[in-house]
């Protein structure tokens, strides 16, 4: 076999400027690959921006691996969405286990709330209105200020221009949706991500699996949350529902059918696309879902 | 093997020139200036904003309602010259449209040198969009009053 010999040079060609200038890049964890994008808008290339999920991953079934730790324990800053996404905190437990700082996202954001056995739940999807993006970024943009000061300016302006992209998105939406005429404007998913969504554009929302895939209070598949998703559909004349690509489409499927609707689609919801796809950022993740949803429901 | 010399290039500094009269700017909203949910700072960024020449000349974190005319008189330090570079006077706007913004929205841009209008312009947003951009304003230098040298080669009868 023949050896392959990578020049020295080329090696350096792969270093970024800041890593040529040997200045040791600070370093982002973050639980979800939202939260990741979000980082990356504001810190460039200054710091290195690492995800304990990977792209398809579900934040409220992860189970925290060894790995999880040692990655957690390189961080300067640790970012989490907050409002139990990460199913039993398991992003906060990492970060205070190793003894880092926090951010979390979510705060500042007024939640959506159900009331599920007597307990008020926030719903953690937060991520779904680009306003609520826009605070996601704010925070994280703080505490990358207070931990470097010296390039505020830096982080100030890119979260200045990232904002204005937020807004874009946002009238982008809003004039995609004006083609769906507002008794159209139902999204049945698999699970119940998308309110903030649908209170950002009107639409209304029905899932089987609650607030999250998971085992938490008002969580997981009910027999009558099944049927009242059935229901809802043939009461309401959907021809087509949507699978998400973080959640095992098998339900979703079997409500499909058993109601006699089409599968319309693959949403991103929980996670964003693998690199190189469309969705591989929150911009990309949002355009895609909004194109999919017009071009079925409109 | 092919070379290019790259000389150096000369940058002049320009002189700035004053430009005689008495300046106003006037900023006319057809839109209540509100505070914008995408804004970088929800509490302090400026409704209404202007900067003229890297200064802020206008800058309001309050409401502003439609129909509003916003003055700075006298407007000062405008300079003049041959072209943009050297009579440039550069203004950058930025008016917030509030949440619920998503039609377009106008700003009325009038400059006046000595109560005469010099600039009278609109500046449109993207629907939902704040207003924003920059106006150049160029005062030209009054010609030379000397007379320059004839040129021998053209034929004068």
């Amino acid at each position: 076999m023949r050896n392959f010999v990578f020049p020295a040079f080329a090696w350096a060609c792969l270093l970024t400027p800041l890593q040529a200038n040997n200045v040791p890049r600070r370093v982002i964890v973050c639980s979800t690959t939202q939260t990741a994008d979000f980082a990356r808008q504001v810190v460039g290339d200054r710091w290195q921006v690492k995800s304990v999920l990977a792209s398809g991953e579900d934040p409220h079934l992860h189970q925290v691996t060894a790995n999880d730790s040692k990655l957690v324990a390189t961080a300067d800053l640790c970012i989490e969405n907050g409002w139990h996404l990460e199913g039993k905190d398991w992003m906060r437990t990492l970060a205070e286990d190793e003894r880092k700082p926090l951010v979390t996202c979510t705060e500042g954001i007024k939640p959506e709330q159900f009331n599920e056995a007597d307990e008020l739940v926030s719903d953690p999807h937060a991520w779904f209105s680009p306003q609520n993006a826009s605070i996601y970024v704010r925070n994280i943009q703080k505490a990358v200020c207070q931990i470097d000061p010296d390039h505020q300016s830096d982080y100030e302006a890119r979260t200045r221009l990232y904002l204005d992209q937020l807004r874009t998105l946002h009238l982008w939406i809003q004039r995609q949706f004006n083609s769906i005429p507002a008794n159209r404007r139902i999204l049945v998913t698999s699970h119940d991500a998308f309110n903030y969504f649908c209170k950002a554009y009107k639409f209304q929302a029905a899932a089987p699996l609650g607030w999250s895939t998971g085992a938490e209070t008002g969580a997981g598949l009910t027999p009558e949350r099944r049927q009242a998703t059935i229901d809802s559909i043939r009461n309401s004349g959907v021809k087509t529902i949507f699978v998400e690509t973080s959640v095992n489409p098998r339900l979703i499927r079997e409500i499909a059918k058993e109601a006699g609707v089409e599968i319309g689609g693959q949403l991103y919801s929980d996670s964003m696309g693998k690199t190189g796809t469309a969705g591989e950022t929150y911009l990309g993740m949002m355009r895609e879902n909004v194109l999919t949803i017009v071009g079925t429901l409109k | 093997m092919c070379t290019r010399n790259y000389g150096a290039a000369q940058v002049d500094v320009l002189p700035e020139v004053i430009a005689p009269g008495v300046f106003r700017l006037e900023l006319t909203l057809t839109f209540p200036a509100e505070r914008d949910p995408f804004a970088f700072d929800l509490e302090n960024e400026p409704t209404v904003l202007v900067a003229f020449r890297g200064k802020n000349i206008i800058r309001t974190t309050n409401p502003v309602q439609a129909g509003t005319s916003l003055q700075v008189q006298p407007l000062q330090h405008v300079v003049e010259g041959n072209d943009e570079q050297s009579g440039g006077n550069e203004f950058y706007f930025e008016i917030l449209a509030g949440e619920d913004s998503s039609v377009a929205r106008g700003v009325r841009f009038r400059i006046f040198r000595d109560e005469q209008v010099v600039v009278d312009r609109t500046a449109w947003s993207h629907p939902g969009e704040p207003v924003r951009g920059t106006v150049n304003l160029v005062i030209l230098a009054p010609p030379e009053t000397e007379h320059a040298p004839e040129d021998p080669s053209i034929d004068r009868d």
